[in-house]
């Protein structure tokens, strides 16, 4: 693990990288995490799943949107379309490291959205796997919302909280507006040679299901990306983790 | 403002970032290190620590956070040594991190479990000039029920939770109770299966005895240390400060030494943006007292 900054200097990003563990057998992967809490929640699985594709011959690089992590800037910066600029740019700096153009996406969440917009945006990806993916921008605000509303009930009751926050984290007028019209479904054509959904639930596996280059995989709920066991236990699904590595040198060979 | 991420430790293993002023930072003010809370990775709780850091820089502050070994992007050690002393060493390598840029003395940063470190670092690096202790957390006796009940401060789901077993006291109780032996894997929530647990990922609190924060503290203030502490006003951890340190800590206190925030309506990971400014307002304001007598002495 290897943790640089990269992109702009205007827009530093923050990433890490996983070199692959002896010869490299695959093209790398770029892994965009979910917003907000559920992005300090998740950190742990998604650097087990770099780990196991480093160890696996793939090359991956985690990163931090702008205005979240490590990377430059605040939750002002914060807009859907940033995202998807912040991923191709990792997009790109996986290019330049692994000399080949093509390249894997893996988005958990709201991040699976972003992967599947920024591999558009990169002219294709060659594997896509989409982690319980947000596909209905507009009802994850909502799921946000409640679950905010929830938390403070019974952890900070009488705070006074303002609309534009869940859980710990802006979310503004604009990044909120953004959401709203986001519909993963009507993104078309699908934008990599091969796509994996990988998540529970019937709304999901509907995700582009009459597409033949789209798999899906219904995986148990491990919901690595929730508030659940306070802040002395992480959640790592290690078996769904080794069949997503599995999928993408399967995908990518 | 500048940030550098890079790894240090002497197997170059423990990765940071180092948040420095734009201007180089003036030696004789002391750099800041920002120690993991619990499992979370070296953001912080809620990216206060990031917040900070670079709020730090505008008033001339070094900083550099981390991660222990184990947790967030530093990989495990390949030693047997336990965690409670392996977090106590990386800590002292951090701060030669920042020595080796220019500065001198430290102030230690800690939420939860980080401000157990922090004490504990504190006690053993004659480097550490101060100390923020953010929710520092031990073991509840009945005395804090009572409390709560006679002044309402917990709402009545959080009781049902708390009789339930699933409130954050309860957390800090079995986390007590588990103290210096294996953790097991512990409750899964409902949906998941049990195998998603590996052992391994349990990351131990150890968490002092009620005995034991009070000679921390006790130390710390007869050391002559510029302690910050701050405090959700409506946790169990305040009525530690209110039942077992404000005495230990007046003297202090009436000393300009010391110094403490109890932050109103916020839980202990500060998830209301509105605690969160007044955390990074009240530790900012700190520093930089600290740093500007530093800078006179």
């Amino acid at each position: 693990m290897k943790p640089f900054y990269f992109g702009r200097s205007s827009r530093p990003l923050f990433g890490v990288q996983h070199e692959a563990r002896g010869r490299r057998l695959r093209p790398g992967v770029v892994i965009c995490p979910p917003f907000g809490q559920e992005a300090l929640r998740a950190h742990r699985s998604l650097r087990e799943l770099a780990n196991g594709l480093a160890d696996a011959g793939v090359p991956a690089l985690r990163f931090d949107y702008a205005g979240s992590g490590d990377s430059g800037g605040g939750p002002e910066d914060a807009r859907l379309e940033s995202f998807v600029e912040d991923a191709a740019a990792a997009v790109e700096e996986v290019r330049e490291s692994t000399g080949e153009r093509r390249v894997g996406l893996v988005g958990l969440r709201l991040g699976a959205a972003v992967a599947a917009l920024a591999a558009r945006r990169a002219g294709g990806a060659d594997a896509l796997v989409l982690w319980e993916p947000v596909a209905d921008g507009g009802a994850y605000v909502g799921e946000l919302r409640a679950a905010h509303a929830a938390w403070i009930r019974d952890h900070a009751p009488g705070a006074a909280t303002a609309r534009g926050e869940v859980l710990g984290f802006a979310l503004g007028p604009a990044l909120a507006a953004d959401l709203a019209d986001l519909r993963l479904d009507a993104l078309e054509p699908v934008p990599a040679r091969r796509v994996l959904v990988a998540a529970r639930g019937a709304e999901a596996s509907a995700l582009w299901a009459r597409n033949g280059a789209v798999e899906h995989r219904a995986v148990p709920s491990a919901q690595v990306w929730l508030h659940a066991e306070g802040m002395s236990r992480v959640l790592v699904p290690g078996a769904l983790l080794q069949g997503l590595v599995a999928w993408i040198l399967e995908a990518s060979g | 403002m500048r940030e550098r991420a890079l790894l240090f430790g002497p197997a170059k293993s423990l990765a940071g970032v180092v948040t420095e002023p734009a201007s180089p930072p003036d030696p004789s003010r002391p750099a800041v290190v920002f120690l993991d809370a619990g499992v979370l990775h070296h953001v912080g709780p809620n990216r206060v620590h990031v917040r900070l850091a670079r709020e730090l820089a505008e008033d001339g502050i070094a900083s550099l956070r981390f991660d222990f070994s184990g947790l967030g992007d530093s990989p495990r050690r390949e030693d047997a040594v336990p965690f409670a002393e392996s977090v106590v060493a990386e800590t002292s390598q951090a701060m030669d991190v920042l020595a080796a840029r220019g500065a001198r003395s430290f102030l230690l940063f800690g939420i939860c479990s980080g401000a157990d470190t922090a004490l504990r670092v504190a006690l053993r690096d004659d480097r550490v000039a101060g100390a923020a202790l953010v929710e520092p957390y031990l073991v509840e006796g009945p005395g804090y029920l009572l409390y709560a009940y006679r002044r309402k401060l917990l709402n009545p789901l959080s009781w049902w939770r708390l009789l339930r077993g699933r409130s954050e006291l309860w957390a800090a109780l079995s986390s007590r109770r588990e103290e210096r032996s294996e953790p097991p894997p512990g409750p899964a929530p409902a949906e998941a299966p049990a195998e998603l647990f590996p052992p391994e990922e349990a990351v131990p609190l150890i968490l002092p005895s009620r005995g034991e924060l009070v000679r921390q503290v006790r130390a710390l203030v007869a050391k002559g240390l510029d302690l910050c502490f701050v405090y959700a006003r409506e946790g169990p951890a305040y009525h530690n400060w209110l039942v077992l340190l404000r005495r230990e800590v007046r003297p202090a206190i009436a000393a300009g030494r010391a110094r403490v925030e109890a932050i109103p309506r916020t839980d202990h990971v500060f998830t209301p943006r509105a605690a969160q400014d007044r955390l990074v307002a009240a530790v900012r304001g700190w520093a930089r007292d600290v740093a500007s007598r530093a800078r006179t002495a």
